[in-house]
């Protein structure tokens, strides 16, 4: 009885309300028939001032078997304060095929939904209409056996795709298509321009001090002649090592340089860097056994050129294992067709691009060398020191942020101390520098020993917890599930059922994976974007056969990789986002989702 | 023109419209017995918004309002009506007396002038 009241007064307060408004079924009025073809004719006829949104008006054909749409005609929309919008009634063609073996009368369903606005100043509701139709299959064409897909996978180089297949494909396939267009001039010129760029990431910045400590090393006098031949040496190397990686990846499947990120390389290289250092602090002088000098060569100037050949060599592998999306699309390259020349032109050209801005570094540290003196003497010290702190930064993937904060430290203290600090005789702007750099480091020493693990905030544990408390409330971090195995990564999709899923491959001794941590994943638009997702970590970092296994099951190359899945769990390959993506673009990225 | 006098004086109020929940809305009414009116939106209907930033965040209108009704905003993206009552156009505005029942039903969306003299019969 109150029902019934109820709705009485609506139904007399609808008509009260000044009949300005179109009711519903003014406005919109569907149709749907098939034409003379066997193809569905549809419309949604719009009542004055009616207009409708493109992306809520669909035509589908529902509960027909053996017949499939093959492509639907639609009108063009047009933008209506910001939204794509029908003004006039429009008129969608939907093309139909049979499958083979179908014959006879299909029956079947049409439903036009729909969802428009009045210019009135006001939207109505979402609506839908279905139309039964009997479809006559001995007027449709037959589907192809199998539907033209485009899959990487199954591409050739006879079939190059064109741009407009590029837009649905990854950044990284994007680029193994890049390799595809087959004119080697472009493709070295691409992929230099990619290693240009990349040489202003961090994965390069360690060998900075290198190739400068290198060239240094090499003693007094040095021309500006042989240093850019030992930079050169030192870059063609780098390259020949990062393209011996990338076909044995992209062939095999198999990641050098990831198997070279265990605690036995890393222990030994960072050992050769303090030697290096030791030696820039005058302690002996580094050099090959004279008996290994005259075998190889009667001219003593070559032995440097094998150390900084195996210095760059092993530099690429060890210091610089940075997986971005050029790298990975030159290895999908290879890796799908098994031509290991053109992917490895690409790869080499992609280093001696990431080696330019290195040759510059090396000349001019040989060029602006002082003459032989105090300042000289300073100046091989603090390359000593760069080279003692390098060595420290490798360990940091083998070794706790502890150990390694308490090495920092003492580094830093030990050079305050070098500067003169402590001493009365030094120039103001040097003890300034030294007695900043005295009291980072000792921050940097109590922080450890207080149990802070960050060395831009290493007293940060003297913060009242109370505090830390509201700060882990109003600035939320992302929350990440770990997993190790094929078997864990499966166990945590599972308890994310119906969940849209991120899943990101990240090692320990990746500095791209540290980048995306510390700057994309910490910024509030993103952390806001990513409520929605489950997110998932892959920790690749112990490199066993079960990571191998994770990281071959799902293409990754190498870290970080960020792979994300709809809420049925199926892979959206095409937005596979490798190595370091800033946070605008991570946001534009998911926005396309 | 308002965001320019804020920028020159720095003196500007924030001020936003207060909706209540329905929950909320009821437990004041009882107090009150004033007439519930609830907003029915939808997150694309631009009208909706359109009218928000024009009549509600009015500061006078705001107040009017404020000694009528309860206000009380339901987006239909994010929940359904609670009631049996199906509206089918957004912005619709459904005015509630003490017994739950809808007294007036008014879809569209208005200039301050024309809603004010649309709701004013209403108590």
């Amino acid at each position: 009885m109150k029902n019934l009241l109820l709705a009485l007064f609506l139904s007399l307060s609808l008509f009260a309300a000044p009949p300005k408004f179109l009711m519903p079924e003014e406005a919109f009025k569907p149709h749907a028939k098939l034409n003379t073809s066997g193809n569905i004719i549809a419309n949604v006829e719009l009542g004055k001032g009616i207009y409708l949104y493109e992306a809520q008006t669909k035509v589908e054909l529902k509960n027909a078997a053996g017949v499939v749409v093959e492509r639907t005609e639609k009108p063009e929309a047009v933008d209506h304060d910001g939204d794509r919008v029908y003004t006039s009634t429009p008129k969608f063609t939907l093309f139909l095929q049979k499958e083979s073996g179908v014959s006879g009368i299909v029956k079947g369903e049409v439903v036009v939904s729909y969802q428009g606005c009045s210019e009135q100043g006001l939207c109505y509701e979402p609506d839908s209409k279905s139309f039964a139709i009997d479809i006559d299959t001995s007027k449709l064409p037959e589907t192809k056996a199998e539907p033209k897909a485009l899959d990487v996978a199954t591409l050739s180089s006879a079939d190059a795709p064109t741009s407009k297949a590029n837009a649905d494909l990854s950044e990284t396939d994007a680029i193994a298509n890049t390799i595809l267009s087959g004119n080697l001039a472009i493709i070295i010129l691409t992929f230099m321009g990619f290693g240009l760029l990349l040489s202003l990431t961090p994965c390069v910045f360690p060998m900075v001090p290198i190739i400068s400590g290198v060239i240094i090393s090499q003693g007094r006098g040095i021309t500006t002649k042989r240093a850019l031949f030992l930079s050169l040496v030192y870059v063609l190397s780098m390259a020949v090592a990062y393209t011996i990686a990338g076909v044995m990846a992209g062939l095999f499947g198999a990641n050098l340089q990831a198997a070279l990120q265990n605690p036995v390389a890393i222990f030994i290289f960072s050992g050769i860097f303090v030697a290096l250092a030791l030696s820039m602090f005058g302690f002996y002088e580094l050099k090959l056994p004279d008996s290994l000098v005259a075998k190889v060569s009667s001219s003593s100037n070559h032995s440097g050129v094998a150390g900084v050949a195996i210095m760059g060599f092993l530099s690429a592998l060890i210091v610089g294992p940075c997986v971005a999306a050029p790298l990975a699309g030159a290895l999908v390259y290879i890796g799908q067709t098994g031509d290991a020349v053109l992917g490895g032109i690409a790869l080499f050209a992609m280093s001696i691009g990431m080696g330019i801005p290195l040759i510059a570094v090396g000349v001019s540290a040989g060029k602006f060398m002082p003459r032989p003196g105090a300042w000289m003497t300073m100046v091989t010290d603090i390359f000593g020191v760069m080279m003692l702190a390098v060595a420290i930064w490798m360990l940091e993937r083998v070794v706790s942020d502890y150990i390694t904060m308490v090495l920092y430290s003492v580094l830093g203290i030990g050079f305050a101390l070098y500067l003169g600090a402590h001493e009365k005789e030094v120039h103001i702007f040097k003890k300034s520098m030294a007695v900043v750099m005295l009291i980072y480091s000792i921050s940097l020493f109590i922080g450890a020993l207080g149990g802070s693990t960050s060395m831009l905030k290493p007293l940060e544990f003297l913060k009242p917890t109370v505090a830390i408390a509201g700060v882990n409330q109003q600035g939320s971090t992302l929350q990440f599930v770990k997993v190790h195995t094929i078997e864990e990564l499966d166990m945590a999709m599972a308890n994310a059922k119906g969940k849209k899923v991120m899943v990101d491959f990240y090692a320990t001794w990746c500095t791209s994976c540290k980048e995306l941590e510390a700057i994309t994943f910490k910024d509030p638009k993103v952390i806001n974007a990513l409520s929605e997702f489950v997110l998932i970590k892959a920790d690749i970092s112990a490199n066993g056969v079960e990571q191998k296994a994770l990281s071959k099951k799902y293409g990754v190359f190498g870290p970080p990789v960020l792979l994300f899945f709809d809420a049925s769990h199926t892979l959206q390959s095409p937005k596979t986002v490798v190595g370091y993506i800033e946070p605008q673009k991570f946001l534009e990225h998911l926005a396309a989702l | 023109m308002k965001q320019l006098a804020c920028a020159l004086f720095l003196a500007c109020e924030i001020f936003a419209f207060e909706w209540k929940t329905l929950e909320e809305a009821k437990a004041l009414q009882a107090k009150t017995h004033m007439p519930i009116m609830i907003d029915v939106v939808r997150t694309n209907c631009h009208y909706c918004t359109d009218m928000e930033r024009d009549v509600f965040e009015d500061k006078a209108m705001s107040a009017w309002l404020e000694k009528r009704f309860i206000s009380v905003k339901i987006n239909l993206d994010k929940e359904p009506l609670p009631f049996s009552v199906k509206v089918s156009m957004t912005p619709t505005f459904l005015f509630l007396n003490e017994k739950g029942e809808i007294i007036k039903s008014i879809p569209g969306s208005w200039s301050i002038e024309d809603f004010q003299s649309l709701t004013k019969g209403i108590k």
